[in-house]
């Protein structure tokens, strides 16, 4: 994982910036599928939820085997960040050009998708549920938001986390499946994810005939607007973070790939040290322990 | 008393993880403006060296190749 994250670290802009905006349509076209299928799905609340969550599954299926960059699953580079293979400024290097990167890709997708008027399927009712989901999102407090996104990023982070175990695409694809369909029935919250949901809630919020097969009055819509979706990105974005970097990236690495006791700086005394490094010593990657043997 | 409790935990919760990863954030992006600023140093750096040299170069060359005024 800590090589992994090395080499996405060092990927160009240009190239990083491409393969994000892949992922954020893959994403999107993940939450497309599973806005469709759960839809008059006819099954119960249960049910409808797990079978929307498998086919969401789709977006990560595609960002893992086809090969793309998402905000979500690279918050494991903090890994190689405690190893001293990367500088804290090439971990935020790389998180803020594939998150808006993965932007672009979701606001493309969500501009084609209501382009085909997809949404007017059965009756607007596909509009319907994709205007409920993104009302339900921006009328989210701060710590339902946050703790939401930590939970929804520590299993996408375990489910890219087990992908590295799977030899082939079929072990790949069954490493994924249960992890996602889990977050996604949870009800937990996924930053990119919501780069599609909620502007596609923008849009569709001008549509009577979708507004109508909603059953929304006007009061519902009241923060369903750009502020309401920073509101929720922030909070979001904070819990994916935290979920994916700290609860399962740093603590992998502490159970893992910490310092033996024997080396010169172990434990607690390593991970100050590499706090102390962000402000003192910030051009060269390494790690500290190496830097002070030379 | 338990929802006290529960708004307190809620609070302490969203301030903490907030605070350490909005920090942890502004660390890495003041570490990688100054990681910039000291790439872009080093080049101008390199440059104006490579510039004095060439400069340097040609000037001996020109003053190899001229014959001097008096001899």
């Amino acid at each position: 994982m800590e090589d992994v994250g090395v080499k996405k670290a060092h990927l160009g802009f240009w190239s990083l910036f491409a393969l994000a905006v892949l992922a954020g349509a893959f994403i999107g076209l993940g939450a497309e599928f599973s806005t469709l299928v759960i839809t008059d799905s006819g099954l119960g609340f249960g049910l409808s939820k797990v079978l929307g969550g498998l086919v969401f599954s789709l977006g990560l299926i595609l960002v893992v085997i086809a090969g793309a960059e998402l905000f979500t699953g690279n918050n494991l580079i903090v890994m190689a960040w405690v190893s001293g293979k990367l500088t804290l400024g090439q971990v935020v290097r790389n998180w803020v050009i594939v998150y808006f990167g993965n932007l672009v890709g979701s606001l493309v997708t969500v501009l084609l998708v209501y382009l085909t008027r997809q949404w007017s399927f059965a009756d607007y009712h596909v509009g319907a549920t994709a205007l409920s989901i993104s009302i339900a999102k921006v009328n989210l407090s701060f710590a339902e938001g946050l703790a939401r996104g930590i939970l929804c990023n520590a299993l996408v982070c375990l489910a890219v986390w087990l992908c590295l175990s799977g030899r082939s695409v079929t072990d790949k694809i069954l490493a994924i499946l249960f992890p996602i369909t889990a977050f996604v029935a949870s009800g937990f919250e996924h930053s990119i994810a919501n780069m599609y949901f909620i502007p596609m809630g923008l849009l569709l919020r001008g549509e009577p005939e979708v507004v109508a097969a909603a059953g929304k009055a006007a009061a519902d819509l009241a923060n369903l607007n750009l502020q309401g979706m920073l509101g929720n990105l922030v909070s979001v974005t904070t819990g994916n973070i935290f979920g994916g970097g700290f609860m399962v990236a740093a603590v992998y690495w502490f159970i893992y790939r910490r310092p033996h006791e024997e080396a010169p700086l172990g434990g607690r005394a390593f991970l100050v040290r590499r706090v102390l490094d962000l402000f003192l010593s910030p051009h060269q990657p390494g790690n500290p322990t190496k830097r002070g043997k030379a | 008393m338990e929802n006290i409790l529960s708004i307190a935990f809620g609070l302490t919760v969203s301030v903490l993880v907030s605070v350490l990863v909005w920090t942890t954030l502004m660390a890495g992006l003041y570490q990688l403006v100054r990681e910039q600023i000291h790439q872009a140093a080093s080049f101008v750096q390199r440059f104006t060296q490579e510039r004095y040299v060439q400069r340097t170069d040609a000037g001996s060359q020109v003053a190899h190749h001229q014959p001097v005024a008096g001899h």
